[in-house]
């Protein structure tokens, strides 16, 4: 199976002369279709860096990205700007929701800008919005609702296209535990029923132990790799926690 | 669903800032007014002079137009940084760049058009009373009412805020293309650049401005006496500006060594409030400078404003207080013709003939020495007289309470300043016909000496029996007429064959006459000027109190987290609203400081030198009237981004 999501050697360096910080060295992995993985590391180990750079967010500095077999490190802003609307969907930790949009205009934009016709995308935003228990309240704006609700709704606008890869950047990071894992179960469930390739950047165990398979980021490297397979995630979660120890006790957010 | 979003963000923006909205239909308000004033025909018949108006008005609203431009290019940037995370969210949901510009320019060119509209109409109201005030100043007519359409007006009009909207929005475009996503979502983080980092540097460029302001303002005065005045103003302009900007970059410096002082650091929340400003002064000393230098500048275009309004017609009261002034050097003038052909061009409402004398000697003369000859050169030596009566009468027709004089005593009348200077240090004893006359009084109103009627610069007034004793010099007389003299009168009165009661016609040559017949004329221009001033003062308020009320708002995210915290700390509501407050009031009120001091000192110009004991008293009218209409607008703009502010703060506790 060709993967989705492949990354060769990829480097990002920031700074400029007599002082180079190096964010991301040396990386190479490739994500499967219907894969979840997520990306776990310390604060300033190159996650949301990584994860910018596989968004078209922020440039490489050396190496190659290719997603769906489409190299993105050297296209145009017009191409890598239509790439993102047919193949890309975003969950951030702090929503981005538009103010002056309701949650189901916030949903129907994303299709909007994709030219899907009126009844289609309708039909959609309300399917999203059923799937992530939001239908209720689609004539609310964001700052009507609930942080919780507000990352639902983002995350059925990131579904409702129906992207070939979901990227998530800390997407529980704002929510209490209830919330985290209403959503998580939710990812969950996209991820199973529809096949839909996740890739989730977060610093907490718990969060990370709904995925599939992590990669554990330690100063812009890969320090080590963990697949869920038949494990329960209880003893994926233990394994998780086991691994974080190994790095040095630097994460403080065990939950 | 793109119409939709655009229509909510421009609703949005409208909200959150009102005071770029309100700007921008009070400018387009005034450019209107004043195009419709440029264009109008019934206004342009008033007088000849109104072309010179019309010209002078057009350079302002240019003036302005690039001014608004400005300020449209300040608050399209505030909002794009503002708004850069929604532009991210944007580029992230697949929309290109292009749209997202367009949407940008779109809600933009929305929101500058409806201010726009709101601004055509109440141009339209503020025409009406310039109108009337000219009608009123120059016809003496109370207002009418008149609806007043132009389309060469409305096109003009809108013809400068298209093009300050294109340039603006043009560059403002370019930005928003180059910008790429990661600068967008996470260029709001980077800390607020700093112009000077060292803060010894800073505290050294606050001295040295300090100083080079007061070099500046010191050096005010100095410019009507110097050898080469453009160059001394040159100079000072660069030391005031250098000055000004100096002193606001280098207010952070010092501010944040008052932080370090005991009292402010350990009592209550005075550090906090002062940590607030010197976070934002760093990066915005430039910015704080640009606005303390409009607002130096608008400041002194409402004193050209009032003073144009009161002084300049006082002082033209003072030049010329009589109509028509002729003197003649003859013993005795038959006047009868001229005042009949006066009286029926202009009418007459009152007119004075009097004589004035030799006196036969020169002692005032000779006190006034080189002052006196610098003046009338070809002269010879002769202290001119007027009878009391006669001086008495002159002194009633233009408003002045007669004067009284005993049989020993003479008094001087003069209108030259440095005239006044010396005889006030010298009271010259004199014999006139044998009489010794002791000096009573120095007079100094105006009389129609500044052109070298009613004397050699200076008259003396001695008693009405010490006159009959001496020589006649000339014949004059002073009328004031009921509508101002024409110039063909001044021409047939100047041209008039004048016969003396001997029957013989004098010489052309010892004709002297004054006439204010450019009545129009003057209080057209006083009036041009003084609309065109207020015009460009009040706009360069406008925006420089938008540009403070944009600041205050800008970074409200961060300004909520703060007061949060502080109401987390246990800091009361009353505290928080009262810390809000200070805080506000520092940041709009400390770009003022400079430009009202500078402005005591600059105030002086507009007093011509040598004049300052009679004009003072109106002047400082003029000072006070600005200063009252400066804080009347200033503080309106304050008070409603208080609330503003308040509210969004208040959101953040109950959010």
């Amino acid at each position: 199976m060709e993967p989705i999501l492949q990354l060769e050697r990829v480097e990002k360096y920031y700074g400029g002369r007599g002082h180079i910080t190096k964010a991301v060295d040396d990386i190479s992995f490739s994500v499967d279709p219907g894969e979840f993985l997520g990306i776990m590391g310390p604060s300033g180990s190159g996650k949301t860096t990584l994860l910018n750079m596989i968004a078209t967010i922020d440039s490489v500095s050396a190496g190659h990205i290719s997603i769906d077999g489409l190299e993105i490190t050297e296209r145009t802003e017009d191409e890598l700007s239509d790439f993102r609307k047919q193949n890309l969907g975003f969950i951030f930790q702090n929503y981005n929701l538009l103010d002056t949009l309701t949650l189901g205009e916030n949903i129907s934009l994303s299709l909007t800008i994709r030219d899907i016709p009126r009844k289609k995308a309708k039909q959609a935003v309300l399917s999203a919005a059923r799937q992530l228990g939001i239908e209720e309240i689609l004539d609310k704006y964001p700052y009507e609702v609930s942080g919780g609700q507000q990352q639902r709704c983002a995350c059925a606008r990131a579904l409702a296209a129906n992207p070939k890869l979901i990227l998530a950047d800390e997407p529980t990071g704002a929510l209490d535990s209830k919330n985290a894992r209403m959503l998580l179960e939710q990812f969950l469930f996209i991820n199973q029923e529809y096949s839909t390739t996740l890739l989730m950047v977060t610093h907490d165990a718990f969060s990370a132990s709904y995925c599939g398979r992590i990669l554990f980021l330690k100063d812009g490297r890969i320090f080590n790799e963990l697949i869920r397979g038949e494990k329960t995630r209880r003893q994926f979660f233990q394994e998780i926690l086991d691994v974080m120890s190994l790095l040095g006790g630097n994460f403080s957010d065990v939950r | 669903m793109y119409v939709k979003l655009c229509l909510r963000n421009i609703q949005r923006s409208a909200r959150e800032y009102w005071a770029y909205g309100i700007t921008i239909s009070l400018t387009a308000a005034l450019v209107y007014a004043f195009d419709l004033l440029i264009t109008s025909q019934e206004l342009s018949h008033l007088s000849a002079d109104f072309e010179t108006t019309s010209a002078l008005l057009l350079i302002v609203s240019a003036v302005v137009a690039a001014i608004t431009m400005g300020l449209v290019r300040y608050a399209t940037r505030f909002m794009m940084e503002r708004r850069s995370r929604e532009f991210a969210n944007y580029l992230l949901l697949g929309m290109r760049k292009k749209k997202v510009c367009r949407l940008f320019l779109i809600e933009n060119i929305g929101l500058g058009f409806g201010s726009f509209l709101c601004g055509l109409a109440l141009g339209s109201l503020l025409y009406q009373i310039i109108r009337s005030i000219l009608l009123n100043s120059l016809l003496e007519e109370s207002y009418s009412f008149s609806i007043d359409f132009s389309f060469s007006a409305l096109c003009l009009t809108f013809l400068y805020f298209f093009l300050a909207y294109l340039l603006a929005l043009r560059k403002s475009r370019r930005r928003l293309k180059k910008a790429s996503i990661y600068d967008l979502m996470y260029g709001g983080v980077r800390r607020e650049k700093t112009v000077l980092r060292r803060p010894v540097l800073r505290f050294l460029i606050f001295l040295l401005s300090f100083f080079s302001l007061l070099t500046g303002l010191s050096g005010i005065p100095e410019i009507y006496q110097s050898p080469d005045p453009g160059l001394t103003l040159v100079v000072i302009l660069i030391l005031l500006i250098t000055g000004i900007y100096g002193v606001h970059i280098g207010i952070p410096s010092f501010l944040e060594s008052l932080c370090k002082l005991p009292f402010i650091r350990w009592k209550k929340a005075r550090l906090f409030l002062l940590r607030q400003i010197t976070s934002r002064a760093g990066s915005n000393g430039a910015m704080m400078g640009t606005v303390a230098l409009l607002l130096s500048i608008s400041l002194f275009c409402f004193i050209i404003g009032f003073g144009c309004r009161f002084l300049y017609p006082v002082m033209e009261d003072y030049i010329c207080p009589f109509d028509i002034l002729l003197d003649v050097e003859a013993p005795q003038i038959d006047y009868q013709p001229a005042l009949q052909a006066i009286e029926e061009s202009c009418g007459i409402q009152q007119a004075t003939e009097y004589l004035l004398y030799y006196s036969g000697q020169h002692a005032v003369v000779d006190s006034l020495g080189e002052s006196y000859y610098h003046r009338f050169l070809s002269d010879t030596p002769d202290d001119r007289c007027i009878s009391l009566s006669d001086y008495n009468r002159l002194r009633v027709q233009v408003g002045l309470a007669p004067v009284s004089l005993d049989n020993r005593s003479y008094l001087i009348h003069t209108q030259f300043p440095e005239y006044i200077s010396i005889l006030e240090q010298v009271a010259v004893p004199i014999t006139i016909a044998g009489v010794p006359l002791q000096r009573h009084a120095l007079y100094q109103e105006g009389l129609g000496q500044e052109y070298g009627n009613n004397g050699t610069g200076f008259l003396l007034v001695l008693p009405d029996y010490v006159c009959s004793y001496l020589s006649r010099w000339s014949s004059c007389l002073a009328v004031s007429t009921s509508v101002p003299p024409s110039e063909e009168l001044a021409r047939e009165l100047y041209g008039y064959p004048y016969y003396s009661q001997e029957g013989y016609s004098v010489l052309e040559s010892a004709v002297s006459l004054q006439i204010r017949s450019g009545g129009d004329s003057s209080m057209i221009g006083y009036l041009s000027i003084s609309f065109a001033a207020f015009y460009l003062g009040i706009v360069l308020l406008l925006i420089c109190a938008t540009v403070l009320s944009l600041q205050q708002t800008s970074g409200i995210s961060a300004q909520q987290y703060r007061f949060s915290l502080l109401n987390r700390l246990g800091v009361s509501e009353s505290q928080r609203n009262r810390l809000a407050f200070r805080q506000l009031a520092i940041s709009f009120f400390l770009p003022t400081l400079v430009p009202l001091f500078s402005n005591l000192f600059i105030f002086r110009m507009v007093v011509p030198l040598g004049y300052e004991r009679l004009f003072f008293p109106i002047a400082w009218k003029s000072l006070a009237l600005t200063y009252f209409l400066f804080f009347l607008i200033y503080i309106c703009y304050f008070i409603a981004t208080y609330l503003s502010f308040q509210r969004y703060i208040r959101d953040a506790y109950s959010g």
